[in-house]
């Protein structure tokens, strides 16, 4: 078993900078496990691997020449397939954009070029991020690692299941409503979504731009702290992107959380959660105790309003966002249709999933004349108010755990014909896309053989304290270094 | 208000999207059942409170105004159909519609 497809990312470090391995051995030893578990995980829609090994041969003769590289050059990383990469192919999974070449490269992936890591490939998403398995795909579904017949989550399903079966030691997803951290729950890795601006979104092509961000899969939280170092920082090319000042997300982790504040909603430790879910819950906040933090039940009921809130802002802003396909530029059209309106028409009626068009259906029509103050603008109060109430929360509090997820990774089909069913298992992430807020999803344990999620939220651009718990809690644990059961196992 | 079939006819028109009638039927009642849901919000008391449009509060930082080159946006090469530096497409008015 090959000791390089388990280090950590300081490990991978050392060892190229002691010439203990090249990066050029890094890559082909990750392409060889793809080789060996990717035909039945399929976390993959395409591979780079002349792209990437070029890269890694320019880090090796680098590296011989004595030349100072980046942190992380060198060391593999994948990437969801809604960021543009020049040149490459960008599908956003979905048939629409299956031949779309992207003109330019996101900011967040150049500045992974410019560390000098090797990009192995795409990864498989619910069409246009839309979805929580990565059913929604229209190339192919993506399995969990722990257990073949389930769901890897969703949308970022591909960018997990890779890091999840030692494809690649990190990876970049996106999340509007819980697509990074959920997938890393029900794979059993380490997800982060930074702050709201955080992360330059240009690039990324839109879902909901007011809930959209860009962040790290690993298997660590500290080695999801050093990608946030790479991707962080305001960008000219984003209006929305933050001035905030980024710090080295790594430099405080082994500061104590002796002391830490921590707030648990009793919604989420309620019956809507999976007694096993919250038994594995239960049992991490006891670790968090031992090692000096202190944490209380609280009212949020506010829970209780977010999928409904979600469901009506995030397929508006996607009804917009998705107007730009339609037929006259982005590759896919109906080529016989009599006309303009017809072309519109039929080329989205064929280019995209049943998902993609029922946000589309539902975002319009509580956009429309007579049913917005009914629905959008309630939903725009309704966030005002979610806000509010995370701001009085982080008044008492230093952070809010919650499970990440209500139950264990879900078998795939079982919530094919009812999409509300699918919505209501996101109700623990969206509040932190609602409210702009950093969260972390960490492995908690085993429920039913399957990984549960322990989900950290911080205060706006305080993604340093909800690291910290994690690695904290990382250092008392071992549920993030447990393995899947891989058929194939990992290659030498 | 239950959402009918003529509002999803409405909205599919409005949405520009085509979508065959055995699919229809379907869609109907997952929106149905997505709508009433969305009806938990009515318990809500709204009065006092303004709409947000973004999570963080910030505002737009501003750059000189120069311009900057975008290099070669690859129009031509994901264009279905290009004529003469513009995409072409089909007639506005004729036709079924």
């Amino acid at each position: 078993m090959s000791q390089w497809l388990t280090a950590s990312l300081a490990e991978l470090h050392k060892a190229l900078r002691s010439g203990d391995v090249t990066s050029t051995e890094l890559v082909n030893v990750h392409f060889n496990q793809t080789d060996a578990i990717d035909s039945s995980v399929k976390g993959y829609l395409t591979l780079s691997k002349e792209s990437a090994l070029k890269t890694a041969a320019d880090v090796d003769a680098d590296l011989k020449a004595g030349k100072d590289l980046p942190y992380l050059a060198g060391i593999p990383i994948a990437l969801k397939d809604n960021l543009s990469v020049k040149n490459g192919i960008t599908t956003c999974g979905s048939q629409f954009l299956k031949n779309f070449e992207a003109p330019y490269t996101a900011t967040s992936v150049q500045r992974l070029i410019d560390e000098r890591m090797p990009l192995m490939g795409k990864a498989n998403l619910d069409e246009f991020a839309m979805g929580s398995s990565t059913e929604n795909s229209s190339f192919h579904t993506t399995s969990n690692p722990w257990d073949l017949d389930r769901v890897p989550g969703g949308s970022s399903g591909g960018s997990a299941a890779v890091v999840a079966s030692y494809q690649v030691p990190v990876s970049l997803g996106s999340d509007t409503g819980g697509s990074i951290r959920q997938p890393a729950a029900f794979c059993g890795i380490t997800g982060l979504k930074p702050t709201y601006g955080r992360v330059s979104r240009y690039g990324l092509v839109a879902f909901a731009s007011s809930l959209d961000q860009i962040g790290p899969f690993a298997r660590s939280a500290e080695d999801a702290a050093a990608v946030l170092n790479v991707i962080s920082g305001q960008d000219p090319a984003d209006s929305t992107s933050s001035a905030e000042p980024v710090p080295d997300f790594t430099a405080n982790l082994t500061q104590s959380i002796e002391g830490l504040k921590i707030g648990v909603p009793s919604v989420l430790l309620g019956k809507m959660v999976s007694p096993n879910v919250r038994e594995t819950v239960l049992s991490a906040l006891a670790v968090l105790t031992d090692l000096g933090a202190t944490w209380e039940e609280v009212d949020f009921d506010l829970f209780d309003y977010a999928v409904s809130t979600y469901y009506i802002l995030a397929p508006a802003e996607a009804s917009a966002n998705l107007a730009r396909f339609d037929g006259v530029r982005y590759t896919s059209r109906d080529m016989n249709a009599p006309n303009l309106v017809e072309m519109y028409k039929n080329s989205r009626g064929e280019g995209f999933g049943p998902e993609v068009q029922r946000r589309i259906i539902l975002g319009t029509y509580v956009l429309s004349s007579g049913y917005y103050d009914a629905y959008y603008l309630k939903a725009q109060k309704v966030r005002t108010k979610i806000k509010a109430g995370f701001t009085d929360f982080f008044k008492k509090y230093d952070v809010m755990i919650t499970p990440t997820t209500p139950t264990v990774a879900f078998k795939k089909g079982d919530h094919a014909s009812n999409p509300l069913e699918m919505y209501l298992a996101d109700i623990a992430t969206i509040p932190a896309n609602m409210a702009g807020l950093p969260g972390l999803s960490v492995p908690a344990g085993l429920a039913d053989d399957m990984p549960v999620g322990l989900q950290i939220l911080g205060k706006p651009f305080d993604e340093e304290t909800i690291l910290r718990v994690g690695h904290q809690f990382q250092q008392k644990t071992t549920h993030h270094t447990q393995r899947p059961p891989l058929e194939g196992g990992l290659v030498q | 208000m239950e959402f009918s079939k003529d509002a999803l006819d409405h909205v599919i028109h409005l949405s520009h999207l085509r979508v065959a009638p055995e699919k229809k039927d379907a869609y109907l009642k997952q929106l149905q059942d997505i709508l009433k849901y969305m009806d938990k919000l009515n318990a809500l008391d709204l009065s006092d409170t303004d709409a947000a449009t973004h999570s963080i509060e910030a505002s737009t930082p501003l750059r000189e105004d120069v311009v900057v080159e975008s290099g070669d946006l690859l129009l031509e090469k994901n264009a279905p159909k290009w004529d003469d530096h513009a995409f072409e497409v089909p007639q506005i008015l004729g036709g079924d519609d």
